[in-house]
C-alpha cells in the first residue's frame, strides 16, 4: 500500500472490510481519517466493530479488503514498527499478580526505543501512580492511571484508548480524563478513544466518528456537526395526516398537529423552507446536543 | 537480547513457585529413596532408571502448559502479545524459558543421580550400544496416536480418528525400518522387546491405569483450555494425545528402557551367581557364565493369568583376561555358555584354536529365538553366526566342528531312537531308554545290554564286552573322555573308570564321589569331588595311574588351568591357585 504522510492524518482508514466469517461481516468498508493533533472518539452501539476497529490499528488483524495506515504504515505488515510509535490502552489490562508497576516498566522499556524511565517517573509522579505498588493490588481507577502512564512513557505520537475508563467512578475519571487532556495538549500528540460515555467524549474529544452497520454513518468535528445538526419543532395550519416534511429531514416524533423534525445537514435552508410552506403555521430551532447527533448517525430517533 | 531477557524474567517470576517445589518434591523422593534403600520397595536404581526420567518429563510437560495456560486465562496474554514484537517472539520466550528450566532441573538432580549411583554401585561394565531410540520413539509416537484417535473418536470427528488409527497401525513398522541403519551404524540389533519386560518393571498394571487415566484427564484439561475454534477436534486431539503419550508412553518406556539395558547385570551384583567357569585352552582367559533371577510382579501375573511364570532367568557371560586382569561382557542381550552333554559326549564352549562358543538371544530372558556364535574372545567380536532357527547340534557343528559325528532321530511310536552316522550313512535304531553313550570316535558307541557294557561298532557291526555290570545302569550314567580313551560307568554310588578298548579297570573313584570333569592334562585323567558334609567339597584329581591327588579348595566347582594351577568357584566367588595352594588370589567377588 502506498504510505501516507503523517503530517496530515495520524490514521487513515479506505473502505476497510472485515469479517468473522463469510455470513458475519463486521466492517463493510470503513472510512476515516484522523488529523494529526486531533482526539476522536470512536462512537458506536455495542458489536459495532469498534475493538475490531481497534485491533485493525495495532496489527491485531490481517483484513481482507481495503486499506489502513497509521502514522503512514501498514500496522499488519508493520506491527512491530507501528505499535512503538503509538500507545494502546486497552479495556481491561491485566498483569501478572506479582508485577508491580515498576517491574511493569522494566518489562517494556526493552521494547520501545524511546522510553525514557525519567519520563515514566514523571507521569507517575504527575498522576499521582506510585510504582512500587503491586499492580494487582490498585484500585482500577489506579490500574487505568498505570496503563496510561505505561502507555505514554515512550512518547508515543498517537493513542489509542479503548473504552480505557469504562469501570470507573465519577471522580476517578475526572482526575483520568482531567491528566489526560493535559498530557495530550501539552505535547500536541493524536489519540482516538473508543467509548459510549458521550459525557467523556464531549469532556476530551474534538472530533467525533459513529461506527454503524460496519460503515461509519458520521464523521466530523463535534462542533462543526452540532452547527449543522438542528431539530425543529413544527406546529402545522391544521389536522395533515399526509404532511410529510422536505429532504434531508426526518420526523422524531408527531403529536397531532405538532411535530419535532431533525436534520443533520442543511438546517437553515430547511427552516428558511417550512417558514415558506402553507401548511405550517409555525417554526423555530430546538435545543441541539451531542446525544441526538449521535443517535441520528445510528439510525434512531434520539429521545426527546 | 533485553526483550528476551525482560520476558524470561517475567516466566521466571510466574513460575519459580511451582519450580521450587517440583524440585522439592524431586529431592524429597530421592531421599525417600536412599532411606528405604534395601527394603525392596525402591531401589536407588530404579529411581535413577525410573522415577527422575518420568519427573522430568512431567515437570516439563506441566511447565509448558503452566505457562501458557496461565497467561491465556488471566489475559496476560493479551498483554504481552501487544508489545512492539514479534508474536513468534513472545512464544518462542516460554519455550526456551521451559527447556532452560527443564535443563536446570536436570543439572540440579544429576549430582543426586550421582550419588543414588554410588549408593548402588551398579559400575563395571560400559552400556551396550543398541536400538534403543527408534525403538522408543517408534512406541511412544504409537501411544500419541492411539491417544489422537481416542481423542478424535470422542470428539467425533471421524477423519482425524482414521489418520490417527492409520498411524497406530504403521509406527511398530518403524524400528524394523530403521533397523538396517542402525545396524548399518554399528549398532547391537540383538536386543528386542518382548512382554516379560512389562510383567518384570516396577509399573503394576494399576499403576500404569492411573498414569494413563492421569495422562488422559491432563491431556482432556489442557484440550478444553484451547480457546480457538477448532472444528475438526485436531487441536484438542493433539492435546490429549501429547499428553497420554507423555504421561503414559514414559512410564511404559522405562520399562523398555530396562529391557534395553536394566537387566545388564552389574558387577559385582550379589544378586547374580557364577553358573559357570571355563578357562580358555591357553588359560589366558576365563569364561563366566552369569545367571541373575527376575521375579515377575504378582499384579501382572494376576491380569495376565496362571501361564506367567513367576521368575525369569537372565544370563550373561563374562570374560575375565589373565593378562591385564581385566573383566569385560560379551555383547547381546542373553548369552550363555554353549557346553553340551548328551549321549555320554561332552564339549567344553572352547574349540581346539581358543575361540569361545556362545548362546545368545536377543531378549533378556532367552524366549525369543535366539542362535549360536562363536566369539574371539580377544576382540570379542562374532567370528560366526549361524541362521537363528538351526538346532544347538547344528549349530555347535557349524560353528566348532566339534566332531560330533551323528545325528538322532527320535521315534516315539515305537520308543526308538536311531543314530546316523553323517558321514557314512550307517543308521542303528536303539531303544530310547537304553544307557549309551557315543564315543568320539566316529561310529562307536558304548551301551548297556543284558547287564553288560558293550562296545558297538557301527561300521562293522562288531560288539565287544567290556564288562559285566552287576545291575542295570539308568541314563547318562555312561561317559567318554573327550579324547575317547576311556569310558566311566556310574553305578551302586561308584564311579569306574575303563579303558575304551579293552574295558580293563584303570580306576576306581572313592564311594559317592563325583566325577566333574575329564582333564585335559597329559597324565592326568580327571577331577573329582567327595562331600565334606555341611562344610564344602574336598577335589581330587586322578592321574592315569590311578593316584589321587587332594587339591587345594573346597568351594562348590573346580576347573583346571594348565598343569599347574586350579580355578575354584561357588556362586559368588572365583579363585585361584597353584596345586599346593599357593599364590591363592580372588579373581571375582560379588559385593555385599
Amino acid at each position: 500500500m502506498t504510505h501516507l504522510t503523517p503530517t496530515t492524518n495520524s490514521i487513515e482508514i479506505r473502505r476497510l472490510h472485515w469479517h468473522f466469517k463469510k455470513k458475519q461481516p463486521v466492517l463493510r468498508g470503513v472510512d476515516l481519517a484522523l488529523p494529526v493533533g486531533s482526539v476522536t472518539a470512536l462512537l458506536g452501539k455495542n458489536g459495532a466493530g469498534k475493538t475490531t476497529l481497534m485491533r485493525a490499528l495495532t496489527g491485531g488483524l490481517p483484513f481482507p479488503r481495503g486499506t489502513v495506515s497509521v502514522l503512514g504504515r501498514d500496522p499488519w505488515r508493520e506491527r512491530v514498527a507501528v505499535l512503538r510509535s503509538i500507545g494502546h490502552v486497552a479495556d481491561q489490562t491485566e498483569l501478572p499478580r506479582w508485577m508491580k508497576v515498576r517491574e511493569h516498566w522494566d518489562l517494556l522499556a526493552p521494547f520501545y526505543p524511546g522510553w525514557e524511565m525519567s519520563e515514566a517517573r514523571r507521569l507517575a509522579e504527575r498522576l499521582g501512580v506510585d510504582p512500587d505498588a503491586r499492580y494487582h493490588d490498585l484500585s482500577r481507577g489506579g490500574k487505568e492511571l498505570a496503563c496510561l502512564v505505561a502507555a505514554l512513557a515512550h512518547k508515543p505520537k498517537l493513542l489509542l484508548l479503548d473504552e480505557p475508563f469504562s469501570g470507573l467512578d465519577v471522580l476517578a475519571r475526572r482526575r483520568v480524563f482531567d491528566a489526560l487532556l493535559e498530557l495530550l495538549r501539552e505535547d500536541g500528540r493524536s489519540a482516538l478513544l473508543a467509548s459510549h460515555s458521550l459525557a467523556d467524549v464531549e469532556r476530551c474529544a474534538d472530533r467525533i466518528a459513529v461506527l454503524h452497520e460496519g460503515r461509519i454513518s458520521l464523521c466530523g468535528e463535534i462542533e462543526e456537526l452540532r452547527r449543522g445538526a438542528t431539530r425543529l419543532a413544527v406546529e402545522l395550519e391544521g389536522d395533515s395526516p399526509s404532511w410529510t416534511p422536505p429532504l434531508p429531514a426526518k420526523v422524531e416524533r408527531r403529536e397531532g398537529r405538532e411535530l419535532v423534525l431533525y436534520t443533520l445537514r442543511d438546517a437553515e435552508s430547511l427552516q428558511d423552507q417550512l417558514a415558506h410552506d402553507p401548511a405550517v403555521k409555525h417554526v423555530e430551532p430546538v435545543e441541539r446536543d451531542l446525544e441526538d447527533l449521535v443517535a441520528a448517525a445510528l439510525g434512531e430517533v434520539a429521545p426527546s | 537480547m533485553n526483550k528476551l531477557r525482560s520476558l524470561l524474567y517475567k516466566e521466571w517470576r510466574d513460575q519459580r513457585t511451582f519450580c521450587l517445589a517440583a524440585l522439592a518434591a524431586c529431592l524429597l523422593l530421592a531421599l525417600g529413596a536412599l532411606r528405604i534403600h534395601g527394603s525392596a520397595l525402591i531401589g536407588p536404581s530404579m529411581y535413577v532408571d525410573s522415577v527422575l526420567p518420568v519427573s522430568c518429563m512431567i515437570f516439563a510437560m506441566l511447565l509448558a502448559t503452566e505457562s501458557i495456560s496461565r497467561d491465556a486465562q488471566s489475559r496476560v496474554a493479551d498483554m504481552l502479545l501487544r508489545l512492539p514484537a514479534p508474536r513468534t517472539s513472545v512464544w518462542s520466550a516460554k519455550l526456551l524459558f521451559v527447556t532452560l528450566a527443564v535443563v536446570a532441573f536436570v543439572l540440579l538432580l544429576l549430582p543426586l543421580d550421582f550419588l543414588l549411583s554410588l549408593a548402588n554401585d551398579t559400575g563395571g561394565f560400559a552400556g551396550h550400544q543398541v536400538l534403543a531410540q527408534p525403538m522408543f520413539w517408534s512406541f511412544t509416537a504409537a501411544l500419541a496416536a492411539a491417544g489422537f484417535a481416542l481423542a478424535c473418536v470422542l470428539r467425533r470427528a471421524l477423519p482425524a480418528a482414521i489418520v490417527g488409527s492409520l498411524a497406530v497401525a504403521a509406527l511398530p513398522f518403524l524400528p524394523m525400518a530403521m533397523l538396517p541403519f542402525g545396524v548399518a551404524a554399528g549398532l547391537d540389533p540383538y536386543r528386542v522387546w518382548d512382554w516379560n519386560y512389562v510383567y518384570l518393571s516396577i509399573w503394576s498394571p494399576q499403576q500404569l491405569a492411573c498414569l494413563g487415566l492421569a495422562g488422559f484427564l491432563l491431556g482432556s484439561l489442557l484440550a478444553f483450555s484451547i480457546r480457538h475454534a477448532d472444528p475438526l477436534g485436531w487441536r484438542r486431539g493433539l492435546a490429549v494425545a501429547g499428553s497420554v503419550a507423555c504421561v503414559f508412553g514414559l512410564a511404559s518406556a522405562s520399562s523398555m528402557r530396562r529391557a534395553l539395558s536394566a537387566f545388564d547385570i552389574p558387577f559385582g551384583d550379589a544378586n547374580a551367581g557364577i553358573e559357570q567357569v571355563s578357562p580358555s585352552p591357553d588359560g589366558r582367559f576365563l569364561a563366566v557364565q552369569m545367571r541373575k533371577e527376575w521375579r515377575v510382579n504378582p499384579d501382572w501375573r494376576a491380569l495376565v493369568g496362571g501361564d506367567l511364570a513367576w521368575m525369569a532367568e537372565h544370563y550373561e557371560v563374562w570374560l575375565f583376561d589373565r593378562n591385564d586382569s581385566s573383566w569385560s561382557k560379551l555383547g547381546g542381550t542373553y548369552q550363555a555358555l554353549l557346553t553340551r552333554f548328551r549321549h555320554g559326549f561332552s564339549q567344553g564352549p572352547w574349540d581346539a584354536r581358543g575361540r569361545l562358543s556362545v548362546i545368545t538371544s536377543p531378549s533378556a530372558f532367552g524366549n525369543t529365538a535366539g542362535g549360536v556364535q562363536l566369539i574371539d574372545p580377544k576382540s570379542r567380536a562374532v567370528l560366526l553366526a549361524p541362521p537363528i532357527g538351526i538346532s544347538m547340534f547344528d549349530a555347535l557343528e557349524a560353528v566348532s566342528g566339534l566332531g560330533v559325528w551323528y545325528t538322532t532321530i527320535s521315534n516315539s511310536k515305537q520308543s526308538l531312537l536311531t543314530l546316523r552316522w553323517k558321514d557314512c550313512g550307517i543308521e542303528w535304531a536303539i531303544p530310547d531308554d537304553l544307557a549309551f553313550a557315543a564315543s568320539p570316535e566316529p561310529g562307536v558307541v558304548f551301551l548297556q545290554r543284558d547287564h553288560q557294557l558293550i562296545r558297538h561298532d557301527m561300521r562293522t557291526g562288531s560288539e565287544r564286552v567290556l564288562r559285566s555290570l552287576g545291575r542295570e545302569l539308568i541314563r547318562n550314567s555312561i561317559r567318554v573322555s573327550p579324547d575317547g580313551r576311556y569310558v566311566s560307568i556310574f553305578s551302586d554310588g561308584t564311579t569306574t573308570i575303563l579303558d575304551a578298548i579293552d574295558g580293563h579297570s584303570v580306576a576306581e573313584l572313592p564311594n559317592r564321589a563325583r566325577l566333574t570333569s575329564w582333564s585335559d592334562v597329559a597324565g592326568r585323567l580327571c577331577l573329582y569331588a567327595t562331600s565334606l558334609g555341611g562344610r564344602g567339597l574336598m577335589w581330587h584329581a586322578l592321574d592315569e595311574q590311578g593316584r589321587s591327588t587332594a587339591l587345594p579348595t573346597t568351594l562348590r566347582d573346580c576347573e583346571e588351568l594348565g598343569a599347574g594351577r586350579l580355578i575354584g568357584f561357588e556362586s559368588d566367588r572365583i579363585e585361584c591357585m597353584k596345586l599346593d595352594g599357593s599364590e591363592r588370589e580372588t579373581l571375582y567377588e560379588a559385593k555385599p
